[in-house]
């Protein structure tokens, strides 16, 4: 029993899920097709939500589904992008190179990294979204740490 | 540090606004009324129906009836039922007296029978002379496939007038006694017999092989012979003022030959069966004075 609008949800999530999807797949023409059928499937679902929280979860949780969707694909397996890097010319220097390193780890990794850092949910609540178990959870966001402090050589303290 | 600089990072990225709007107007939009779950419904009721129409037409074709007759035969019954004024090839060797008889029953329910019965005698004639030239192959198979079309036609056999039955059967006599004259009499003694009860109530594998006149006595005077299934019978039939008496009794031989007389109100028959058990005999001797 949701009290917001579609529309209204999309509008709140749509940064959340272009964000993510865009950490995936490092390709914003990508990200927003999955961005696009991502809601696409929520305006055309009929059942009820119990709560925004669940909407949140589902979304989150359809994301990252379609974005392994995409890394199956034939289309992306015979595909080469002539240039490997995201078009971010708009990010500045120092913050182009946190962001590249958290890009440039495994997609399990990137995943845990970005919900948690940006997203600012609990280990609890991604395990919960992702189906895992939190000790999981825990494992990967500390390996992750692990992979961005030796990319970054120290220059940025991982807290 | 790391948390505010990604945070940073992540929020200088630009989102597509047209994309935003384009789904905020698809969120706003009415949403399309899905009808395939109920479509799958009647889906299911109508394949459902199918189904079961299916397996009784399947059930149908391998009942005894379509086992024990060909498409040919089946084609020829209903051509039967469909064309009963059709005349009797020559060449059709699977007809017999009994299916003759019944076509001609419904020729007969259908006219009036009071005063089209000499119309129609002329015609009656010919497919019954036709008819006794035909020797039945596959005797067996096709009087099974009559009797379980008997059975299915019973309503129509017992609302049968007698005064049809008198007026088929002395077009028979008649037309038995123009072989020889080529005149119809009209004040001769006439032969009643109900040949498709009496066919009903032979044993098993028993089939009418001849149903001709009497040549050497009386032009009244039938003989039917049937045989099958290792049995035999010869009835002959003579009108009622031909009896020497009135009798009405079965004698059983030493040679396994049951003699069954029977007098009735205008024929008297006298059926000798060989190798019928008493209960056949019995149920045939009550067919004769019906």
């Amino acid at each position: 029993m949701n009290s917001l609008s579609k529309s209204e949800i999309i509008e709140k999530y749509f940064n959340t899920v272009y964000k993510l999807a865009l950490s995936q797949v490092k390709s914003t023409a990508t990200a927003e097709d999955i961005t696009q059928e991502v809601f696409l499937k929520y305006i055309d679902r009929n059942k009820d939500f119990e709560s925004e929280e669940h909407i949140k979860a589902w979304l989150i949780r359809v994301t990252v589904n379609r974005c392994k969707s995409h890394f199956l694909s034939a289309h992306f397996k015979r595909t080469v992008p002539l240039t490997e890097e995201t078009d971010m010319t708009v990010l500045p220097k120092e913050k182009s190179d946190i962001y590249y390193a958290v890009l440039e780890l495994p997609p399990k990794y990137k995943t845990v990294v970005h919900l948690f850092y940006y997203e600012d949910l609990s280990i609890s609540q991604i395990a919960k979204y992702l189906g895992q178990k939190e000790s999981t959870i825990k494992s990967q966001l500390h390996r992750g740490r692990e992979m961005l402090k030796e990319k970054l050589k120290g220059g940025t303290d991982i807290v | 540090m790391f948390k505010e600089q990604y945070k940073a990072a992540n929020d200088s990225i630009p989102l597509n606004e047209d994309l935003l709007k384009r789904l905020v107007i698809k969120g706003k939009s009415p949403q399309k009324v899905i009808k395939f779950k109920k479509i799958y419904k009647y889906s299911a009721v109508a394949a459902a129906i199918v189904l079961c129409t299916l397996s009784a037409v399947l059930f149908t074709k391998n009942s005894k009836f379509f086992h024990k007759t060909s498409i040919g035969e089946v084609n020829q019954l209903s051509n039967l039922a469909t064309a009963p004024s059709t005349p009797v090839p020559q060449n059709n060797a699977k007809e017999d007296a009994s299916a003759f008889f019944s076509r001609e029953k419904e020729t007969a329910v259908k006219s009036d029978t009071s005063s089209n019965t000499s119309n129609n005698t002329a015609a009656f004639e010919d497919k019954k002379l036709a008819s006794e030239k035909i020797q039945p192959q596959n005797e067996e198979a096709y009087f099974h496939s009559h009797i379980a079309m008997a059975d299915e036609a019973s309503p129509s056999v017992q609302t049968y007038s007698e005064s049809t039955q008198t007026a088929e059967l002395s077009s028979a006599a008649k037309g038995a006694s123009s072989r020889k004259n080529n005149s119809v009499p009209k004040n001769e003694q006439q032969t009643v017999f109900d040949l498709d009860t009496t066919l009903l109530t032979l044993p098993q594998g028993v089939v009418i092989c001849e149903n001709l006149p009497n040549e050497n006595t009386s032009s009244n005077d039938r003989t039917i012979t049937g045989e099958g299934n290792g049995k035999s019978f010869t009835l002959s039939l003579k009108p009622n003022t031909a009896c020497e008496r009135e009798r009405s009794d079965i004698s059983d031989d030493t040679n396994g030959e049951i003699a069954i007389y029977v007098t009735s109100k205008n024929y008297c028959a006298v059926a000798k069966c060989k190798n019928f058990t008493p209960d056949e005999a019995q149920r045939f001797a009550d067919s004769l004075k019906q």
